[in-house]
Order: structure tokens, then sequence, then C-alpha cells
């Protein structure tokens, strides 16, 4: 009995040997996932499709309503109104990923924490992280991807741009370092759950903050612009990347820190995470 | 060498009393009062391989608590615990290969998917070897009759078939240990009876230790030789369920049919010399309750039959729900 605490080390350093054997696992795992995932949308169509329309309509709506806004604007300080729907395009395609694959994250409080099923989680010999974010993939929300790529493309032509492969592939990197980004706040904010009973609220006041970041960041004052890019980098999430294409000199620099942004604040996540995790109290039987 | 071993183990929660009132809030928003939740309290105890155990304890007197720490959900305050020379919450991905688990309330299988898709699930996250996989997969097929079920969602099945289920699926991977918590809840007879004969039958095949804990105490009869008993975190008793019982002195009963009437007076004479206690309204049933080492069952039959006539009788052993709530009232007294 005393040695127990230590005996078994020299298998957890073994372990970080097979780093690359346990990558290739969790990827087979996620294509196992997947596959189940989208098998069980198949056997529940209907609600996929309701799902499906209903985020589509939402969205719509939204990009109605800033079209009908910048009709009779066709510059806001500075900025051509195609520019502004490239960027807004830009952010829901973005968010439109966050939302399609990781929105069982922000379930963590109401369906993991208090009624108990991060337990099982915890019982599986697997990533929680991993489990958390693989155990559900919301199809339905796929509507904010397809209508953000339409803004996009629509902006893109009536600016008169014409895209390389090289860019495509850029802006694709781009697109998935934004999605990164809002993936590790949203982590940052639910982790908090594991120490305080709050049920989301801040995770709704930084859905509603999310706002910020369709515009360019250049039309909020000198406060706001150093939170969005400094504290809460929102800027990162749509106006800085999307500069890549709309080619303003000063923001060069912004576009390539997109991809560091996006991993520093995703290893700081997951190391909240993994503190979170350590203090979980489960719930009583 | 014990293969689960608790050593003054402890779990204390803090919690806050929450004031009434609004302005009870605004006084918790400034100035908490917390207090500590001895939730288990210095428990010690070592389980032998191949050893199946009760774990029984009223609501709250921390089973579920025990079983969150040997299962590496939660860190202990202190104290020690080791499952094959593993710390749960410390090396909690070699651990849970190592065990299975049970929730009767809560499935582990994942709702929205047909039963043999989750059941490969767990095989690749085990990484179990595909003929183990088959051959158990069979076998469990067999026992638990999982056939029709395989094909259907989960979220489809009763309560009876998810529990089979949920069996199957904490035993894919030959775990040599088994936690089974309320395995037997909300099942009717029969479920109960072929989760029970499952449960023993692995047992005996693979040695696989159990810990069980349950309300129904029938499941403890028919599975258990030894149980750990807990009030209020610590621990009451641990040994044999059968020296449990003689050690109460819970009463045990004598179910008696008379062919003829016979009335209070009449049987007090016929028992005479034996402190007994009779119960029920006659005339022709009487229950006569008596202690052991009181009074002894051959001879209150023996006075029985040579003084009366009688018809049938049955002989009742204290009920095990008696014998823990004797136990605790011991307890709580001393």
């Amino acid at each position: 009995m005393p040695s127990a605490d230590w005996r078994y080390r020299a298998g957890d350093n073994q372990k970080k040997g097979h780093a690359i054997k346990r990558l290739i696992f969790y990827i087979n795992l996620l294509r196992a996932y997947l596959s189940n995932s989208i098998k069980s949308r198949l056997a529940y169509r209907e609600d996929f499709l309701s799902g499906f329309v209903a985020g589509l309509m939402m969205q719509l709506i939204g990009v109605l309503f800033v079209f009908s806004l910048f009709v009779r604007v066709p510059h806001l300080m500075g900025w051509h109104r195609e520019e502004i729907f490239f960027i807004f395009g830009f952010s829901q395609v973005s968010l439109g990923l966050f939302f399609t694959f990781f929105s069982n994250l922000l379930e963590l409080s109401d369906k993991y924490i208090i009624e108990g099923n991060f337990d099982r989680i915890l019982l599986r010999p697997l990533d929680s992280f991993f489990q958390l974010v693989t155990e559900r993939i919301y199809w339905e929300e796929s509507s904010t991807i397809i209508v953000g790529l339409s803004m996009m493309s629509y902006a893109l032509s009536r600016l008169g741009l014409a895209l390389g492969p090289a860019e495509y592939l850029s802006l694709a990197g781009l697109v998935l370092s934004a999605c990164a980004i809002y993936l590790a706040i949203f982590t940052i904010l639910v982790s908090l759950t594991f120490w305080f009973n709050d049920r989301g609220s801040v995770v709704s006041v930084m859905l509603m903050l999310e706002g910020f970041s369709r515009y360019p960041v250049t039309i909020y004052n000198r406060t706001v612009r150093l939170v969005l890019t400094f504290i809460i980098p929102y800027a990162f999430t749509a106006f800085f990347p999307s500069m890549l294409i709309l080619g303003r000199e000063s923001y060069r620099l912004y576009v390539w820190l997109t991809p560091a942004v996006a991993a520093v604040s995703l290893m700081a996540a997951l190391a909240v995470w993994r503190a979170g995790t350590r203090a979980y109290q489960s719930t009583g039987s | 060498m014990p293969i689960i071993e608790a050593a003054n183990l402890a779990k204390h929660f803090r919690t806050f009393r929450r004031r009434s009132g609004l302005w009870g809030s605004f006084k918790d928003l400034v100035n908490r009062k917390y207090e500590t939740v001895r939730a288990v309290d210095g428990v010690s105890f070592a389980i032998e391989p191949g050893e199946m155990v009760g774990y029984i304890g009223a609501n709250g007197a921390g089973k579920s608590t025990t079983i969150k720490m040997l299962t590496g959900i939660l860190v202990p305050t202190s104290g020690r615990v080791a499952v094959r020379g593993l710390v749960p919450h410390r090396q909690r991905y070699q651990h849970v290969k190592q065990i299975g688990v049970v929730f009767g309330q809560r499935t582990q299988l994942w709702w929205d998917i047909a039963v043999i898709e989750a059941l490969r699930l767990l095989q690749r996250i085990y990484e179990v070897p595909k003929a183990d996989f088959e051959a158990r997969l069979k076998k469990f097929e067999e026992v638990l009759g999982l056939g029709d079920l395989l094909n259907i969602p989960v979220r489809k099945l009763s309560l009876g078939q998810r529990m089979r289920c949920d069996l199957a699926a904490s035993l894919l991977h030959n775990p040599p240990v088994l936690f089974l918590d309320e395995p037997t809840i909300g099942l009717d007879i029969a479920v109960k009876a072929s989760v029970r004969d499952f449960i023993r039958e692995i047992n005996r095949e693979y040695g696989t230790t159990v810990i069980l804990t349950t309300h129904d105490l029938s499941d403890i009869e028919r599975l258990c030789r030894r149980v750990i008993m807990i009030d209020r975190g610590r621990l009451i008793y641990d040994g044999e369920l059968k020296s449990l019982k003689e050690q109460a002195v819970g009463a045990r009963r004598l179910v008696v049919d008379f062919v003829l009437p016979v009335d209070r007076a009449g049987l007090q004479r016929a028992l005479e010399g034996c402190p007994v206690e009779l119960e029920g309204g006659g005339p022709f049933r009487w229950e006569i309750s008596f202690r052991r080492g009181q009074a002894n069952a051959p001879e209150i039959i023996g006075l029985l039959m040579s003084r009366l006539e009688v018809r049938d009788l049955e002989l009742e052993e204290p009920r095990i729900e008696e014998v823990v709530r004797e136990v605790y009232r011991r307890e709580r007294a001393g």
C-alpha cells in the first residue's frame, strides 16, 4: 500500500512515448464518432431538417437586417458596404463551425455537471474534453456556415476580387483559427462551472458580445477596440483575418497573428479545463 | 494481497448554508458561512480478489461518495485509496481500464445510437481485440438475452433492457473489478433475477471482484457473503453477512396455523416457560416471535405440536432490513 502512489508512475511516462500512437487512436475514434453522429442524425431526419431550416431562417433575417441597414449607407467610417458584408460573413462561418462541432461544450453546466453526466465521462479511458465535444455534433447549426459562405462570396464578387488557390487555402486556415478562438473563449467560460454553480449566464453574455466581431473594430471607440483585441480576442475571429483579402497594409501583422492568438488561447483554455476537471465535485447520488 | 484498499479515506465537502429571504441572499453574497460536510470520514477496508461485497448504508451515508473515490471520479480529501495498486484519481486512464461501472439510474451508453454501435465504440475505446469482443458479445447475448436488443437505439430501451445492455457494456473489456451502484433499481422481479444470476456467473467464471451498493437488500442476500456498512461517513460494520444476522438480536418469527381456534391465554399456557411474544389476532393463525438465545425454534415447535393441533407452520428468519435497522439503532444510541 505505501508504495502504491508512485509505483505506477513509470507507466505514465511510457504513455507519453506513445503520443503518436495515441493521436492515431483518437483520429480513428473521431471517425467512428462522426459516422455514428451522421447515422443518428439521419435517423431523425425531420429533426435535423426543421432545426436546419429554422436556423437558416434566423440567419437570413439577420442578414436581411444588415442588408437593409446598408441600402442607403454605401460607406461606414471608411469601410465599403461589401467589405463589411465580407467581415460579417467571415464571422458567421467561423461561429457556425464552432456551433456545429463544439456546441455540446455549452451543455456542460446543465447536462453534465448538474445532471451528473460528467461522472460517466470520467469513467472512460479518454480525454474528457474530447468526449464532451464529440458526444453530440449539431449538424443543423451548419446553416450558419452556409449563410456566412454565401455572404463572403457575394461580397467578393461585388468587390470584383478573384482569389487564387493560395488565398483560398490561407483563408481556410484563418477561418479555422478564428473558430479555435471561439472554442478557447467558450472553453474557459464553461470551465468556470467546475468551480461556481453558474448556470451559463456568463456564456450568454459572451454570446451576445459576439455581435461586436461582425463589424470592423475601427468603428468602435478605443476602449472597446482594446478589449476586443487583447482581452476577449473577438477582433481576431473575423475582422483581422479578413484583412488578408480586404488588404489594408496596416493590418498585415494582425492577419498572421490570428493563428498565434488561436494557439495561445487554446492552450490556455485547455489548461483551465484541466484545472477545472480536477476541481470537479460530483453531485450527490 | 487485497485488490482494493482504502485507508482512512475521507471526503469533505465545503458547502455554505444559504440564508433565507432576500436579505439573506444579500448577506450570502458578502459573507458566506461555510460548513464542512464529512461525507466520508475516515473509512478503511480491504477487499480480496474475487470477493463480492455489499456496501450498504442509508441515503446520504456516504456510499456513493466512497464509490466515486474508488472509481476515480472524486479526489479524496485525505487518506489513501488503491485499486490493484493504482491510485484512481491520479492514474485515471489506467485505472478506468481495469474497472467496470454500472449506475442503475444512468446509462453509460450513448443515447442516440443502437446498442451494437455503442458496444463497438466501447470496443475501440477499451482496445478490446476483435476475437475477445465477439466471444464476450456472444456470451452476453446468451446469458443476458441481448439478441433482439442489439439493433435498437439506447433511448428506446426499457429500463430492464437498458440495464442488461449496461451490464454487458461494463464488462466488455473483462475488468477485474466491477462496481455496481443500485443495479436492480426499478427492475421487475424476473429481470432482477437474471441480472443477479449474471453477476454471480461473471464472478464465478472470471473471478471478477464485485462491489455492490443497493437499497434492495435482497440483492445483497443473493450475491454477497460480506457486507460493509457505513453510516454518516463512518464504517459501522465490516464482516460476514451471516454473522451480522446472528449478531443482531433481531426477532425470528414463527407463523403457525391451527386446526382449531386458539385464544391468547390458551397459547400462552401451551408455551409456558418460553419467553415469546404473540402477535396477530388469531384465532386460527398466530405469529410467535422470539429472540435468538432466549428461546429456540425446535423447543417452541415441540411444545406446540404436543399440546395443540397444528396445521402448518413457517419459520421466518430476521429480514435483513430489520437487521440493518437494528445495527443502525445500536450505533446511533452508542
